[in-house]
């Protein structure tokens, strides 16, 4: 009689305890939802992705667009081996859609060090695209940069999330040293560079009108800094606008070399950020 | 005895054990995170700074995605970090800022000071990226070569 009841009495303390550890997992999921602490969901290719090229005009180039699932994810900016930039992405388009016409994976892309300071992107040992020096110099990068900013860029138009995306090595220079704005400082107070960083031209800085892309309409001033070569071609800065998750406002700037952005893309001028906001007689 | 206190050990165990696996096994979706207006929650529970750390790479991809739409790509590093205001609240979090640059430099940088900020006719605030969240002065020297790119603003 006595066992008995000690088994009965296991037995509920066992059930309890199951019941606890159901009711800590429910709370543990809803930690999870509620501030997504757990790991990425594995990435699954869902058939071949779309693979567009086209010729697009920004400003007073011609460039050619590689597009895959309506994602820009790479632009040609400059001719090469007696093919138009459209034409180079043509090629590149063509490469992509044989790769993925087969068993694929967006982490077979790879990065090489190319010939003569270029840089190479590769998926499955297969060239995709050459990345000239000309090339990033175009943008204001370096070869390997701008092959990385298209690694990535493709990555994330086949599905993978940004967190998701495996830091690729770069072995030909600093990768990614495109933009650069020099932080000036303010009047009587501030330092423009610190000692340790030489720039590798005079920066300066500049105020500029604020014009908002939606409304076509000056919003206020914005103190810009960059390359002198830069800063020279900087006629206002674009705002764009958006809300992430539906709360956080967010204000996007874009050194740009109009005053009136106009319909399609607006023409960046790269190494130049923001450094002040505020409002002026213009 | 001794063995109710070892069940009792084990159970509270499997119960933690639990919980821990809920957090890190439970659903969680693929590219974005849809928390339907929790992070004003968030943002009063644990503040401006705990929210741009946690989201500061969904904040920074949003952000530019927007550029990819419009065709103005950053062609560098880039990466999210809170705004301090200078002299007050002695590094408390009242914003959040884009910032862009050669990625060597761009590592330095932990946050975006603001400093009130007049040059000639403009009046404003100066936004300077700087290595530190504390003991920030008007003397604070920005980190060469970085600029802002983008204010994230909290509407609290």
């Amino acid at each position: 009689m006595s066992s008995l009841r000690s088994v009965l009495r296991a037995a509920g303390y066992a059930a309890l305890v199951v019941l606890l550890a159901a009711c800590a997992f429910w709370a543990g999921t809803l930690v999870n939802e509620a501030v997504a602490t757990g790991p990425a969901l594995a990435h699954a290719a869902n058939g071949s992705p779309v693979i567009e090229h086209r010729a697009n005009q920004i400003g007073d180039t011609t460039v050619g667009e590689v597009v895959v699932n309506d994602q820009v994810v790479i632009r040609m900016r400059t001719d090469a081996g007696g093919f138009t930039a459209p034409e180079r992405a043509m090629i590149i388009a063509e490469r992509i859609r044989d790769w993925t016409a087969g068993p694929f994976s967006p982490y077979d892309l790879a990065l090489r060090e190319g010939a003569y300071g270029a840089a190479e992107l590769r998926a499955h040992g297969r060239l995709i695209v050459t990345v000239n020096p000309q090339e990033a110099e175009a943008l204001s990068s370096t070869a390997m940069g701008l092959a990385r900013a298209w690694h990535d860029n493709m990555m994330l138009a086949m599905g993978v999330a940004r967190q998701d995306i495996p830091e690729v090595a770069a072995t030909a220079g600093a990768p990614g040293e495109a933009p650069g704005a020099g932080a000036a400082g303010e009047e009587g107070a501030q330092e423009a560079v610190a000692a340790d960083w030489p720039p590798p031209e005079e920066y300066d800085d500049k105020i500029v009108p604020i014009v908002s892309v939606l409304e076509g309409v000056k919003v206020g001033a914005a103190r810009v800094n960059g390359p002198k070569s830069k800063l020279g071609q900087v006629a206002a800065c674009a705002q764009l606008e958006t809300k992430f998750q539906d709360f956080l406002e967010i204000d996007v700037y874009v050194p740009i070399t109009t005053n009136k952005p106009g319909p399609g893309g607006l023409d960046r001028v790269q190494q130049v950020g923001v450094t002040g906001l505020g409002d002026i007689e213009l | 005895m001794r063995m109710d206190s070892r069940l009792r050990n084990l159970a509270v165990l499997v119960v933690v054990w639990a919980f821990v696996l809920g957090i890190f096994a439970g659903p969680q979706p693929a590219r974005s995170l849809d928390l339907g207006g929790t992070i004003g929650d968030l943002v009063k529970i644990f503040g401006i700074g705990w929210v741009v750390n946690r989201f500061a790479d969904d904040i920074d991809g949003a952000i530019n995605d927007l550029l990819a739409q419009h065709e103005a790509e950053i062609a560098g590093a880039t990466k999210v970090v809170p705004i301090i205001r200078v002299g007050e609240g002695g590094g408390t979090a009242i914003g959040a800022a884009q910032v862009m640059g050669p990625s060597t430099q761009l590592e330095k940088v932990q946050a975006v000071a603001e400093i009130e900020l007049s040059i000639g006719d403009f009046r404003g605030r100066a936004l300077l990226p700087v290595s530190t969240k504390r003991n920030l002065t008007s003397s604070v020297k920005g980190i060469g070569g970085v600029g802002v790119s983008a204010n994230v603003k909290f509407p609290v």
